[in-house]
């Protein structure tokens, strides 16, 4: 058997690496994706870094009646205060100004009486630029306005917390039992965007890398008219089967790591982000979090899911009379996928029986969902995992069943 | 030697062989005749053990299709009349890839492979992908593929089906001389000129049911025609025959039924086709 595995395993690689357009499918798109998004990522980010520099060009009209504002303006790295034109609105229309900020004459007798006061600002066309510019000043007149009103406060004796009576103090617990949650600036916390997104991502990456090549190399065996031919080899079925199921897994191996290996491209590139955006650059150590037994952990949950989702998708791809059928079934598939991945991240509560884990593939999903959250304990991953290598295993054996079926082999032949 | 047992198949309420016995010797060409739909391919693919009998049985050199199917197909090489190559590959990387699904390996496989490129005149396009062959190139290749392994029975459906002269020509004297070499040949075709210059003994399938079995002369003999074709219109009419004066029969019977379950709605129906 394990001949046969060799030969039908060597023949579709073989016939793989011939086919360009399979490639570009299959490889082109996750290296070429992100290349052109880093790419992108990098042009803007020049572009910042360029206009940090020299300063978007801001007008203050009549910045001398609130010499505080203009300070903190002055402070902020994105603007360059310059002299006023002549003619204001060609100014800005030309792009020679990206925002004017207008201060009413009467702004110091008004603020001395305690009214309040109506400022104008006035930007360029819209963009990212003028909008960099318009978050800077209204970050530099948020800061004013607390310094006002602590003025106010203190002149009539009351403090910060009249104003303010109710704090809220956040704090995240620590994971429990193994976990890969991020830590930012040196504390435990569980990344909510990673636990719901990731195991969406992990199950698509399983389900899609292999999932054209499955359909190709089994209804593709109808569609070319060649089932036949390798049905009356003594060749085991069994091995047949598994011979192509090999590969899938190998390709769909190969397209996780090259979204990986993207994702953490991404991760270094924001580690150099320029001064001037909000939190960034970013450390990669706390990107990435609890690097090793977590992503150790996340590896193994993979690897069973996308052995099961490729036998399940062989059996099934077995069975379609062509690629049009093929097509339906895994349609219907996709669909499917989602709605288990978001059940996985919103509808399974935080501390989930046991059973939950031995779901096929929401098990496996929750279990990356608590590996990114809370933690999870290593017994659960464990019997995650078993369950899981069972259900892949179920997966190779209902392919290889099917594949050894009559009724599914002779459909549309 | 291929021997087939009271062979049936079932699909559903189909059925597309019907008890069907015949032998075909070592050394012997047997011809399979008949219209298209009368299952002759069906029985070829139960004879392959690429489908399983619902009831009855076949023996290929002894072996039972039902019970050792790997070891028959070892021993077999099937010619199928649709089959398809895979296009990135080239004639050698298919009969490669069938060498070794067949059990060969190292030099015994080289040596198989290039008899076969020999045998078939496939040399000039031997390395050459097959997108874009002639369908005499495509029918070489898949004959290639049934021949790697040197099987003492060979079965073909249809061996020389839009081939051109010259195609047809080779593909029949290789015919000839697999019959030379001892081997049993199983030939399936719609050619009756084919049949009567190529087979020893033919059988004539019809709906599923063999109809007669013989040498070409005897049906001839039998039927009183001038040669095969004539012979095989005769038996495949005579039958089409019986069949439709049957279906008129069942329809007549079923128009009596109805005439006097329901009178009323007769006599209201003849009355507005009076109208």
């Amino acid at each position: 058997m394990l001949k046969v595995m060799r030969t039908i395993f060597a023949k579709e690689a073989f016939d793989l690496l011939r086919d360009r357009r399979a490639l570009c499918f299959l490889f082109a798109v996750p290296i070429l994706m992100p290349l052109l998004g880093a790419i992108g990522g990098v042009f803007v980010m020049w572009q910042v870094a360029r206009q940090t520099r020299e300063g978007l060009p801001v007008v203050v009209v009549n910045g001398e009646r609130l010499p505080g504002l203009v300070a903190r303006l002055e402070d902020e790295r994105l603007l360059q205060l310059v002299d006023a034109p002549p003619d204001l609105g060609s100014a800005l229309q030309s792009g020679e100004l990206v925002a004017v900020l207008e201060i009413p004459p009467d702004a110091t007798q008004r603020l001395r009486a305690e009214q309040s006061l109506t400022l104008t600002l006035t930007s360029s066309r819209s963009g990212w630029l003028p909008d960099f510019a318009v978050a800077s000043i209204q970050h530099a007149l948020s800061g004013y306005a607390d310094e006002v009103l602590a003025e106010r406060l203190a002149h009539r004796g009351l403090r910060q917390e009249w104003v303010d009576p109710i704090q809220l103090e956040r704090e995240t617990a620590a994971p429990t039992g193994v976990a890969a949650a991020p830590i930012v600036a040196g504390e435990a916390a569980p990344s909510s965007l990673g636990s719901i997104f990731l195991p969406l991502a992990v199950a698509s990456w399983a389900f899609s890398g292999g999932l054209g090549m499955v359909a190709y190399m089994t209804v593709g065996e109808k569609e070319r008219r060649t089932i036949e031919s390798l049905l009356i080899t003594p060749a085991s079925r069994v091995g047949i089967v598994l011979g192509k199921i090999a590969l899938s897994i190998v390709v769909s191996a190969i397209t996780i790591g090259l979204w990986s290996l993207d994702s953490l491209a991404y991760v270094c590139l924001l580690s150099f982000a320029p001064a001037g955006f909000e939190g960034l650059p970013m450390p990669i150590a706390a990107q990435l979090g609890n690097l090793g037994l977590g992503v150790v952990w996340l590896t193994l949950l993979m690897l069973p899911l996308m052995t099961m989702a490729n036998g399940f998708v062989a059996a099934v791809c077995i069975f379609a009379r062509n690629y049009r059928e093929a097509n339906l079934f895994l349609g219907v598939l996709q669909l499917l996928l989602p709605g288990l991945a978001f059940l996985a991240a919103f509808g399974i509560g935080a501390t989930p029986p046991v059973a939950v884990y031995a779901l096929p593939v929401v098990g496996v999903l929750v279990a990356m969902r608590d590996l990114l959250g809370g933690g999870v304990a290593p017994a659960v991953l464990a019997l995650t995992w078993v369950v899981a290598a069972a259900y892949a295993v179920g997966a190779i054996l209902a392919a290889a069943y099917v594949f050894s079926r009559e009724w599914a082999l002779m459909r549309g032949v | 030697m291929i021997e087939a047992q009271e062979l049936t198949k079932h699909f559903k309420r189909l059925v597309a062989v019907d008890t069907v016995s015949f032998a075909c010797h070592d050394g012997e060409i047997f011809g399979l005749l008949g219209p298209n739909g009368a299952g002759k391919t069906t029985l070829l693919r139960l004879l392959a053990t690429v489908l399983e009998p619902t009831a009855g049985t076949a023996l290929v050199d002894g072996l039972d299709v039902r019970k050792e199917s790997g070891r028959v197909r070892a021993r077999i090489g099937l010619l199928v009349e649709t089959a398809g190559l895979y296009a990135r590959f080239t004639p050698r990387e298919h009969l490669r890839f069938y060498g070794r699904l067949q059990g060969l390996d190292g030099s015994q496989l080289e040596q198989r492979i290039n008899a076969v490129l020999e045998m078939l005149e496939m040399a000039d396009f031997a390395d050459r992908r097959a997108e874009g062959f002639s369908i005499g190139m495509y029918r070489r290749v898949i004959l290639g593929e049934a021949l790697i392994h040197a099987p003492p029975n060979v079965i073909l459906d249809e061996p020389t089906a839009g081939l051109d002269v010259m195609s047809t020509r080779t593909v029949r004297a290789l015919i000839t001389r697999f019959r030379d070499e001892g081997r049993c040949v199983l030939l399936s075709t719609h050619l009756m000129g084919e049949a009567q210059r190529l087979c020893d003994r033919v059988a004539i399938i019809h709906r599923g049911r063999l109809q007669v079995m013989g040498t070409p002369a005897d049906l001839i003999a039998q039927t009183g025609a001038a040669d095969l074709e004539e012979a095989f219109v005769r038996i495949v009419g005579e039958d089409q025959l019986r069949a439709d004066l049957w279906k008129q029969e069942r329809k007549h019977r079923w128009y009596q039924f109805w005439r006097r379950s329901r009178p009323g709605q007769r006599e209201h129906l003849e009355g507005q086709a009076d109208a």
